[in-house]
C-alpha cells in the first residue's frame, strides 16, 4: 500500500498552528525519515498519518482511498504506530502486550487463540525476545519495551509502520539495532517512517527524508539530494558541519563546536512538541 | 508453558466455584435458626424433586429468608468487584473503586429521598438506583461540557459530581427526622442485605447477566483500553464508543448492587487486587476470577454478619475492618511493584 499524504495541515483548538499544508508520499519498501528540531510537530504528523489526531485541512490517502472515509479499523490494518515509550499500569507480560497487535484483524467479542498466540510468537521470534517473553512489560529495560512495541506492530501486520523516535530513550549500540531492523523491515517491503532530530541517522538509513522545520514547512526528497550543511544549520539554529568521510564511505553531521559560532541560538530552545 | 497456564487457571476457577457452593451449604446452615447441613441437603433435594416437605419451618428459612439473602450477597460481592476490576482497567489505575463517577454517592442521595418521601423498601432500590445512574451522568455530561474525552476529565467530573452528591446527602440528612428517618438513612449507607426479598433480588438479576456478560465479552478489549487511549485507537478501537459501553455496564452493576444493600465500601478495590495475584493483569482471566471471589467473599462477610454476634453487624463496616488490613497485606506482597 502507498500513502500519498495531500496538503496535510493541523491545528491546535486553541487556533495554534503546527503546520499548515505537507505533501509527501509514504512508499512500501524505503525508509522515510522525518527530520527536525523539536517542537516542530514531527510526532503530531505521526499522530496524523495514523489518525490520532484528525487534520483539520488536506488529507491522506491510502492506495487513492480518503482516509477520512475510512474506520479507525481499516486504518489500523494499514498503518502501525510504534509510541515513543509505552507506559503500562499493570503487570501484563511480553506475550499479552504483543498478541494485542492482532486487534484490528479481530471481532470485537473475539478473543485471543491459538492462531493469533502464533502471529504473536513470530513477531517475539523477530525480534529476537524469546528470553523476555514472559517477563512483565513494567520490568524489562527502555531498549527492550522499545522492541517489544515494534513486535506488536509486526502481529499487527500493517503495511506502513511509524515510529515516533524509536532512538531517542536508547544507547549507541541500541540505536544501530533499532536502524537495522528499520532497514531490514522496507527490505522485507513495509514502508518504514520514522521521526527523529539527529541528522546522522538519516545519512545512515540513506534514503527518502521530510525535513520539517518550525514554521510548519516541509522539504521531501531523498536525503542525498537535500540534507546539506546549510539546511541543517538553518533548521537547528547552530553551525553544523557535514562532512564526507572516506572511511565509512558516508556522510555524518558535527556540530563545529561551542561558542559565539557554535552557541545555541534562542529559536532551538524550543519545548519538547506534543 | 502456555498449556499449563491454562490448566492452573481452570484448576482456580474449579477450586473457587466449588468453595462458593461449599460456604452457601454452610451459610444456608448458620444462623438464629441453626440447622444441620444434611437437613439443608434434604430441603433442597425435596423442592427440587417437588416432594413434600417435610418440615415447613426448615422450609420456609432455607427459601424464603435464606436463598435470597445469599444469592443477593454473591450477587453484590461479584457485581461491585467486577466493575472494580473494570473500572481499574478502563482507569488505567489500580487504585479505583467503582464509585469513581459518583454512582454510591449518587445512590445514597436516591435513597434518601425515598426515605424523607415515606417510601418502602422496592421504592428506595429504584429511587437508589436511578440517582445512581443520574450520577454517572452527570459527570459524563461534565465531560461533554469541558468537550474532552479524556480519563483524566471523566476522573475529575466523577469528584465534583460525588462532592456534589454527598452535600445533597447531608442536606437531606439534616432535615431528616432524627429518630426514624436520619437513623435509617445512616443504617442503609451502611450496608445490608439482610431486608432483600426475593422479588428485589430478582430485578437486580439480569442486569447482572446482561452487563456481566457483556464484559466477560469485552474482557480482552478491556486489556487494550487499559494501555491508553492512543495505543487503543492505533489498534483500530473506537475508544469514546467502546469506553462508553464498558463504563456504563459497570455502572449500571454498581447501582443496581448498591440499591439493593446500600454502600459497601473495600470490596471493588480490594478483590481485583487479589484477583490480579492470583491470575495476573489479563482480563480474560482476571474477570471470572473476580466475579466467584467477589461472591464468595461478601457471602463470608454476610454470613460473620449475622452469626457472629447476636446482633448484625453492618456489611461496610465488616468489610472495612477485614478489606483494609487485607489490602494492606496485598501491598506488601506486591511491594515491588508499588515501590
Amino acid at each position: 500500500m502507498n500513502i500519498s499524504v495531500e496538503s496535510l495541515g493541523f491545528s491546535y483548538p486553541n487556533g495554534k498552528r503546527v503546520f499548515k499544508s505537507l505533501t509527501f508520499q509514504i512508499t512500501k519498501g524505503r525508509v522515510l525519515s522525518i527530520l527536525g528540531p523539536n517542537g516542530a510537530g514531527k510526532s503530531t504528523l505521526l499522530a496524523c498519518i495514523a489518525r490520532l489526531l484528525m487534520p483539520t485541512r488536506g488529507d491522506i490517502l491510502f492506495d487513492g482511498r480518503s482516509y477520512l472515509r475510512m474506520r479507525q479499523r481499516e486504518i489500523a490494518c494499514a498503518v502501525g504506530l510504534v509510541p515513543q515509550d509505552i507506559v503500562p499500569s499493570f503487570h501484563y507480560s511480553v506475550l499479552d502486550y504483543v498478541v494485542t497487535g492482532c486487534a484490528p484483524r479481530m471481532g470485537l467479542f473475539q478473543k485471543p487463540k491459538a492462531e493469533e498466540y502464533e502471529i504473536a510468537w513470530t513477531a517475539i521470534r523477530r525480534m529476537r525476545l524469546e528470553h523476555i517473553a514472559e517477563q512483565s512489560i513494567m520490568k524489562i529495560s527502555g531498549g527492550e519495551r522499545q522492541q517489544v512495541a515494534i513486535a506488536r506492530v509486526l502481529a499487527q501486520r500493517p503495511s506502513v509502520i511509524l515510529l515516533d523516535e524509536p532512538t531517542s530513550h536508547l544507547d549507541i549500540g541500541n540505536q544501530m539495532k533499532v536502524l537495522s531492523m528499520l532497514r531490514e523491515l522496507a527490505d522485507d517491503g513495509y514502508g518504514v517512517v520514522m521521526t527523529t532530530h539527529n541528522p546522522d541517522h538519516v545519512f545512515l538509513l540513506d534514503d527518502e527524508v521530510a525535513v520539517l522545520d518550525r514554521n510548519g514547512n516541509l522539504i521531501f526528497g531523498n536525503s542525498h539530494d537535500i540534507v546539506n550543511e546549510e539546511l541543517l544549520s538553518e533548521l537547528y539554529g547552530t553551525s553544523l558541519r557535514v562532512l564526507d568521510l572516506d572511511e565509512i564511505k558516508r556522510r555524518v553531521c558535527i556540530a563545529e563546536g561551542l561558542g559565539e559560532n557554535g552557541q545555541i541560538t534562542k529559536e532551538s530552545d524550543a519545548s519538547e512538541e506534543m | 508453558m502456555e498449556f499449563e497456564r491454562n490448566r492452573r487457571y481452570h484448576t482456580l476457577l474449579t477450586g473457587l466455584a466449588a468453595a462458593l457452593a461449599g460456604f452457601c451449604l454452610i451459610a444456608l446452615s448458620v444462623g438464629r435458626y441453626s440447622m444441620n447441613p444434611a437437613d439443608v441437603i434434604r430441603v433442597l433435594v425435596e423442592r427440587i424433586t417437588d416432594t413434600v416437605p417435610s418440615d415447613y419451618a426448615m422450609h420456609n428459612v432455607v427459601f424464603i429468608i435464606r436463598i435470597p439473602r445469599i444469592a443477593s450477597a454473591i450477587l453484590v460481592g461479584a457485581s461491585l468487584s467486577l466493575s472494580g476490576a473494570v473500572y481499574q482497567g478502563v482507569f488505567k489505575n489500580p487504585l479505583v473503586s467503582p464509585d469513581l463517577l459518583g454512582v454510591s454517592s449518587g445512590a445514597c442521595v436516591g435513597a434518601a429521598i425515598a426515605i424523607l418521601g415515606g417510601g418502602g423498601m422496592s421504592m428506595i432500590q429504584i429511587s437508589a438506583f436511578a440517582m445512581g445512574m443520574i450520577a454517572v451522568s452527570i459527570s459524563v455530561a461534565i465531560t461533554r461540557v469541558l468537550r474532552s474525552d479524556s480519563n483524566m476529565a471523566l476522573v475529575l467530573a466523577g469528584i465534583v459530581t460525588s462532592g456534589f452528591m454527598t452535600s445533597v446527602l447531608g442536606i437531606l440528612k439534616y432535615v431528616a427526622d432524627p429518630e426514624t428517618q436520619l437513623a435509617e438513612i445512616v443504617f442503609w449507607q451502611m450496608g445490608s442485605v439482610a431486608s432483600v426479598n426475593r422479588a428485589q433480588m430478582l430485578a437486580v438479576l439480569p442486569v447482572f447477566i446482561i452487563c456481566g456478560s457483556l464484559l466477560l465479552a469485552l474482557s480482552w478489549r478491556i486489556n487494550i483500553l487499559s494501555f491508553g487511549e492512543d495505543e487503543a485507537k492505533t489498534l483500530g478501537m473506537n475508544v469514546p464508543l467502546f469506553r462508553g459501553i464498558v463504563i456504563a455496564c459497570a455502572s449500571f452493576l454498581t447501582a443496581s448492587a448498591v440499591s439493593i444493600s446500600g454502600t459497601i465500601g473495600w470490596i471493588g478495590l480490594v478483590i481485583p487486587h487479589l484477583g490480579r495475584l492470583l491470575t495476573g493483569p489479563n482480563n480474560t482471566k482476571l474477570l471470572p476470577v473476580t466475579i466467584l471471589l467477589g461472591g464468595l467473599f461478601m457471602l463470608i462477610v454476610d454470613t460473620l454478619s449475622r452469626a457472629a454476634m447476636s446482633v448484625e453487624i453492618p456489611l461496610s463496616i465488616l468489610t472495612g475492618i477485614i478489606g483494609a488490613p487485607f489490602f494492606a497485606w496485598l501491598l506488601w506482597r506486591q511491594r515491588e511493584a508499588v515501590r
